[in-house]
């Protein structure tokens, strides 16, 4: 009995040990994912001009696929997570949402002002983050490649989010190293949970920082297209720019 | 690429579903409504929010109307088939509406300014009567009067439209909502345009009254997307004894600038609401949780948009100086959509009492989507339920106190489900 039970707490241990790395492992970014990284960052423009970015500014206009809807949009985010997304849809009006370093706050025709809080606010202020955009792989918490049936000419990367856990697909471009599509499933907290995928196209140069210049965004309520019209790196941001303004 | 030949496709259509019939080639016409019909079924196929179709099987109904598309011989009788294609799934928010270059008639017609005629009409036990009248509206100045029995709308007698209506096939909880839609529709008119009305009180004999249509000078929505330009209404006034009544007839963001206002100094002028979504046939979505918002002190959810995959929340966020004291809402059977979910959240949640008759059961939030042919469908995208787990859809929203007009009392200026509504918030407000 004693015998069964020592080999038990040994099997127990290794059992352990062999889950302890297994976690370990999942909670690193592979060689292979991180080289993926690196030759994306080298194709957005290089390490060294990306950390140099503190602010940038995107307008553009949308669609909204079947549904007849057009609209236009202004992003501007500030180093390290300040951001401020104006979108105006034709018949529905303008939504905001907006991070000033304190409160994270949006405002529309229908809901009016309000605060957010919760994986709400915190989905918001991770994508907004202007240096984990750009430097993609300090925004995960692993990496690996992965194959995925069917896929050509494209790099596939399973990828773990450090803020909220999120599983996401990242399909790079073998040719130009660019993303072409990431796929998730998007938990916005008390607000619901879908999944979605973006896909990138017509990547545009400015001041030596490439960006996808249109944007489909899909998820099973919606079909958005973007196209950015401008985009500009380290524009001057009025001090109040995130603030809310009554 | 793709887009072009989106394009490409679209016009072919467009000029085969025109012109098709005047033309010598039949297969021309037949290639054409299988397209149509096709792309209604992938549309659905993929989007409808109900993978399993609600246990119907999507794929044999699609053959088994495929089947049917040789006896079709114009887009009209087309339509009426994808009509009755997407009634097999039993759900509100499907429907198709003619695209502007296959309805040029309509275009004509409305190419004039449009007309107003002042009447709203409801069903009182099965039958047509007057509603509410404007106050200077032309309805009222040839004599009509609320509580009137209407037998005929132009040349359409009441028999009629209610044989039209059910020509539709429509399930059986959208019959009477979409009744008064085609019997409100015979009295779309452009300035200046005619309509003999026939109605009378009670078993008296009716008579004949000719109404010529005043311009309409009140406001409308703007355009969204497939939705055109809407006549829209907020009416509030105060009642007695410190009572406020708001009635609005769509959700749309034009009347939230009318509404917020209204609901956030509300508290300075009055104890007591009565909301009134009788006839309030809906909008967009998001517009009932922005309104529950200014009634409401805490967060609470409102319910769930189940997506095929997914889902999304309705919640209400509670806005600054919202109106906290008691208040009633009133409902009927011409009260569809978004309306439903404002009236179900906010009765489950105990803050507002629902007085009237039950709702349409018509809450699935759908999407406009352009077919083929120039077309557009309403599809529902997701079923709904409350917070706390209650389907509204096919079944309604029912009132906490079941009250129904009475012709009699409306002939002497009593709207009976706002009486009983004021008499609720007067004791609720003596008590407090």
């Amino acid at each position: 009995m004693k015998n069964i039970l020592q080999n038990w707490r040994q099997f127990g241990a290794i059992f352990c040990l062999v889950t302890v790395l297994a976690i370990v492992k999942a909670e690193e970014i592979s060689p292979e994912a991180q080289e993926v990284f690196d030759t994306y960052i080298e194709a957005l423009g290089g390490r060294e001009i990306l950390e140099t970015v503190e602010s940038i500014k995107i307008t553009g206009t949308m669609t909204l696929e079947g549904m007849g809807l057009s609209g236009r949009m202004v992003l501007i985010q500030k180093s390290p997570n300040l951001f401020y997304n104006e979108q105006n849809v034709e018949g529905i009006g303008t939504t905001i949402q907006a991070y000033d370093g304190e409160i994270c706050w949006a405002n529309d025709m229908m809901q009016g002002y309000r605060e957010l809080t919760g994986k709400e606010a915190e989905l918001l202020l991770d994508e907004n983050d202007l240096r984990t955009n750009m430097l993609i792989d300090s925004r995960y918490a692993s990496a690996e490649v992965i194959t995925e049936p069917g896929v050509e000419g494209k790099i596939v990367l399973e990828a773990v989010r450090k803020v909220n856990k999120r599983k996401e697909i990242l399909y790079f471009d073998s040719e130009s190293k660019l993303i072409t599509e990431i796929k998730s499933v998007v938990d916005m907290g008390e607000q619901g949970s879908i999944p979605m995928s973006i896909a990138f196209e017509d990547y545009v140069e400015s001041d030596g920082v490439f960006m996808a210049h249109k944007m489909k965004i899909q998820n099973p309520a919606i079909n958005i297209e973007m196209t950015l019209n401008s985009h500009e790196v380290n524009p001057e941001i009025p001090a109040d720019q995130f603030r809310y303004k009554e | 690429m793709q887009c072009t030949t989106r394009v490409v496709k679209y016009v072919s259509v467009l000029l085969l579903l025109c012109f098709s019939l005047s033309a010598a080639e039949e297969d021309v016409w037949k290639n054409a409504k299988l397209l149509v019909l096709n792309d209604v079924w992938e549309k659905v196929n993929s989007s409808y929010y109900d993978e399993t179709f609600g246990g119907n099987d999507w794929k044999a109904i699609g053959e088994a109307y495929r089947k049917r598309l040789p006896e079709i011989g114009n887009l009209v009788d087309l339509r009426k088939l994808i009509r009755e294609m997407l009634n097999e799934l039993g759900d509100s928010h499907f429907a198709i509406l003619q695209g502007q270059f296959t309805n040029l008639s309509k275009k004509e017609r409305f190419s004039g300014a449009l007309g107003d005629v002042g009447i709203e009409l409801t069903l009182i036990e099965n039958e047509l009567y007057v509603f509410r009248l404007d106050e200077n509206g032309a309805g009222r100045s040839v004599g009509l009067r609320e509580g009137m029995r209407i037998k005929k709308l132009g040349k359409q007698s009441f028999k009629k439209l209610r044989n039209a209506a059910l020509d539709y096939g429509l399930p059986r909880h959208l019959e009477a909502a979409n009744l008064l839609a085609i019997a409100e529709s015979q009295l779309s008119l452009i300035e200046g345009e005619k309509i003999r009305i026939k109605a009378g009180y009670g078993s008296w004999p009716s008579k004949s009254y000719l109404i010529e249509a005043l311009p309409y000078e009140g406001k409308r929505s703007a355009k969204i997307g497939h939705m055109s330009a809407m006549p829209v209404e907020f009416e509030s006034k105060q009642l007695r004894d410190g009572i406020a009544y708001i009635r609005f007839n769509l959700w749309l963001p034009v009347l939230m600038n009318e509404i917020r206002p209204y609901l956030t100094e509300l508290s300075l002028n009055a104890d007591g609401l009565i909301i009134d979504i009788r006839g309030n046939r809906g909008g967009l979505g998001m517009m009932a949780a922005g309104v529950a918002g200014l009634l409401v002190e805490e967060k609470f959810s409102m319910g769930t948009m189940a997506l095929r995959s997914g889902h999304m929340n309705f919640i209400a966020y509670p806005q600054k100086n919202a109106f906290l004291g008691p208040v009633a809402v009133l409902i009927d059977d011409n009260t569809l959509s978004t309306s439903e979910i404002f009236a179900a959240a906010l009765q489950e949640n105990g803050r507002v009492r629902v007085f009237g008759t039950t709702s349409s059961g018509a809450t699935l939030p759908s999407q406009f989507m352009e077919l083929v042919n120039g077309d557009v469908m309403q599809v529902p995208l997701a079923d709904f339920v409350t917070a706390g787990g209650t389907r509204i859809e096919g079944i309604g929203v029912l009132p906490d106190q079941e009250v129904g007009l009475s012709p009699k009392k409306l002939i002497n200026g009593t709207d009976t489900v706002i009486e009983a509504a004021r008499l609720w918030l007067l004791e609720k407000l003596a008590n407090k």
